[in-house]
């Protein structure tokens, strides 16, 4: 296990001292900044104004780099061989892929919420009411970029360039946000193959409905429960990481 | 002696990823053919060979980075290596690139990490290594103020940190100084002292002719001959050559003597025909050849189909 965590713990210090990384942190610092100054743009609910608008960065934000740290790792380590270094050590390879999700698990959390902290002491100086959904927000932007982390991974693993990698990540996330128009869309099929196929691509994608931090901010409840999210996400991110193991046990590197 | 390396019937190839030598038809590249060699304990082994030859193939299949496509590799006597036995081994790989805005510390610190090193014995075992390798002074050290001979310190510095049995070093004199590669050499003769077995892949002939006890050339993905460095076929061709002091016949003139080379056949006769003529022999030498020479003589009269 310690070899598992010195593999997170070294894909966090390799990202954090990338100098892209910095650079990207320091520019969703200054946007939330800026939105924070032109404020008076809203008439009403101004902070309201301030923290949807935030959030929406910190989630955009954070997803360009969960995309772009995910999808590249595995290919970038494998490409520069350091992969090897790593590989010849006391460490299996599934120590390695684990650690490596963990650790960019690690880099979301601390961006969401070291950057949700700073909006939240914005927030707090422009005298807003501190509720604890804000939280709920910040927690459901860190799952969902959680379970694309672990997709970009597999993508990683599975494609042999970074950009078809991105290409597969960035999909899903567009799609899994239609999850359930893809659903309608399939009960009104006519043709079963193409109803199957609908079908099939509904389970499959990740269910990003049931983790959209906005309906909980506005209507100040979760739309499920917490232990049935929590059994959803960790049983998703298993398969995944399941199917990401045996495709690179596989794999020539 | 014990065998820490089995290697039988090796087989490997490659799907051609260019698309031109698709086209073209060639589908199937040729990493190594029918390789058989073992290395035994605490023997250096030198695997040479030009570019390509398939040498990195082999050290790749060894440690089960690659999947042969027939043949058996035996090490420790094991058919599949665990991954308790890379607490036994060291690798250096030919290329790797270590993330250039880190530190040295770090990144030293986190292949320690890997072995399961107690923080105590992690530290002692970083600032030998480093030490050896003369690195110890940039430890703080970002990576990109490294130059390539040092980066090269760095992948040998993790390739030794565990003390292993077994080292396994491809090129590791590639980007190093003149300095820089004799500190190699001397780390591998202390190390081969100590009782490690070392497999070296290179092409700088000179120095496995100092450092290496048994030599495979590799060629086309074929191993063409193995042998002891110090062995008659490296230092004896069975050609004399005689100097004498007198113009004689075919003798060419070098310097201030004669000179002329002798096949092993006609040495006795021409040396008695010498004696004879009361002629003034200076020397008798026994032409050596280099290992250098040898090797290119077999590259140059393979008949091998270059497949690769």
């Amino acid at each position: 296990m310690k070899q598992l965590f010195s593999v997170a713990k070294f894909t966090v210090l390799q990202n954090i001292s990338n100098k892209m990384f910095k650079g990207f942190a320091m520019f969703a610092l200054f946007i939330i900044l800026v939105i924070v100054s032109l404020k008076d743009i809203a008439i009403y609910e101004s902070n309201t104004v301030i923290m949807d608008t935030g959030l929406a960065l910190i989630e955009f934000f954070v997803l360009i780099m969960t995309i772009f740290i995910s999808a590249s790792q595995f290919i970038k380590d494998k490409n520069e061989k350091s992969i090897y270094l790593i590989l010849t050590k006391p460490v299996s390879r599934g120590m390695y892929i684990t650690g490596t999700i963990f650790g960019i698990l690690a880099i979301i959390a601390l961006n969401v919420f070291s950057l949700g902290m700073i909006l939240m002491f914005v927030l707090l100086w422009q005298k807003w009411v501190f509720t604890k959904w804000f939280i709920y927000a910040l927690i459901f932007i860190f799952i969902k970029l959680g379970i694309l982390a672990f997709i970009g991974v597999m993508f990683s693993v599975l494609s042999y360039s970074i950009m078809s990698a991105n290409i597969f990540t960035i999909s899903i996330y567009v799609a899994a946000h239609g999850a359930t128009y893809i659903r309608d869309f399939a009960t009104k099929q006519t043709n079963v193959a193409v109803k199957w196929l609908f079908d099939i691509m509904y389970y499959v994608l990740p269910k990003y409905n049931i983790l959209n931090y906005r309906d909980i901010l506005s209507h100040e409840k979760l739309s499920y429960e917490p232990l049935t999210i929590s059994i959803y996400v960790v049983s998703y991110a298993l398969i995944i990481l399941i199917i990401t193991n045996l495709v690179f046990y596989k794999k020539k590197i | 002696m014990e065998n820490i390396i089995n290697i039988d019937k090796l087989n490997k190839s490659y799907k051609v990823a260019d698309i031109f030598d698709r086209i073209k038809g060639d589908k199937i590249k040729v990493g190594v053919n029918n390789v058989s060699f073992n290395v035994k304990k605490g023997e250096v082994f030198s695997v040479i060979g030009l570019n390509g030859a398939g040498k990195t193939t082999i050290m790749k299949s060894i440690l089960g980075l690659i999947e042969p496509d027939s043949g058996k590799i035996e090490v420790f006597g094991r058919d599949k290596l665990k991954r308790e036995d890379f607490y036994n081994i060291g690798y250096l790989p030919e290329i790797s690139y270590y993330p250039k805005d880190i530190k040295l510390k770090t990144l030293i610190d986190f292949y320690g990490d890997l072995y399961n090193m107690s923080r105590k014995e992690k530290n002692k075992k970083i600032m030998e290594s480093l030490e050896i390798l003369g690195i110890s002074s940039r430890i703080n050290d970002k990576l990109e103020k490294f130059s390539k001979g040092m980066v090269q310190r760095v992948g040998i510095a993790q390739a030794i940190m565990n003390s292993p049995k077994l080292l396994l070093l491809d090129e590791p004199m590639s980007g190093l100084d003149p300095k820089g590669r004799i500190q190699i050499m001397e780390l591998i003769t202390k190390l081969k002292k100590e009782g490690t077995t070392i497999v070296l892949n290179t092409h700088i002939l000179s120095d496995v002719e100092k450092i290496g006890d048994r030599i495979a050339i590799i060629h086309n993905g074929y191993v063409k001959d193995i042998l002891d460095v110090n062995c008659d076929k490296l230092r004896k061709t069975g050609n004399h050559i005689i100097t004498i002091a007198n113009e004689y016949k075919e003798f060419q003139k070098n310097g201030e003597f004669y000179e002329k080379m002798v096949g092993n056949n006609e040495f006795n006769k021409i040396l008695k025909k010498l004696i004879e003529n009361n002629i003034n022999i200076v020397s008798i030498k026994e032409e050596e050849v280099s290992l250098e020479k040898y090797f290119i003589d077999i590259i140059e009269n393979d008949k091998t189909v270059g497949d690769k």
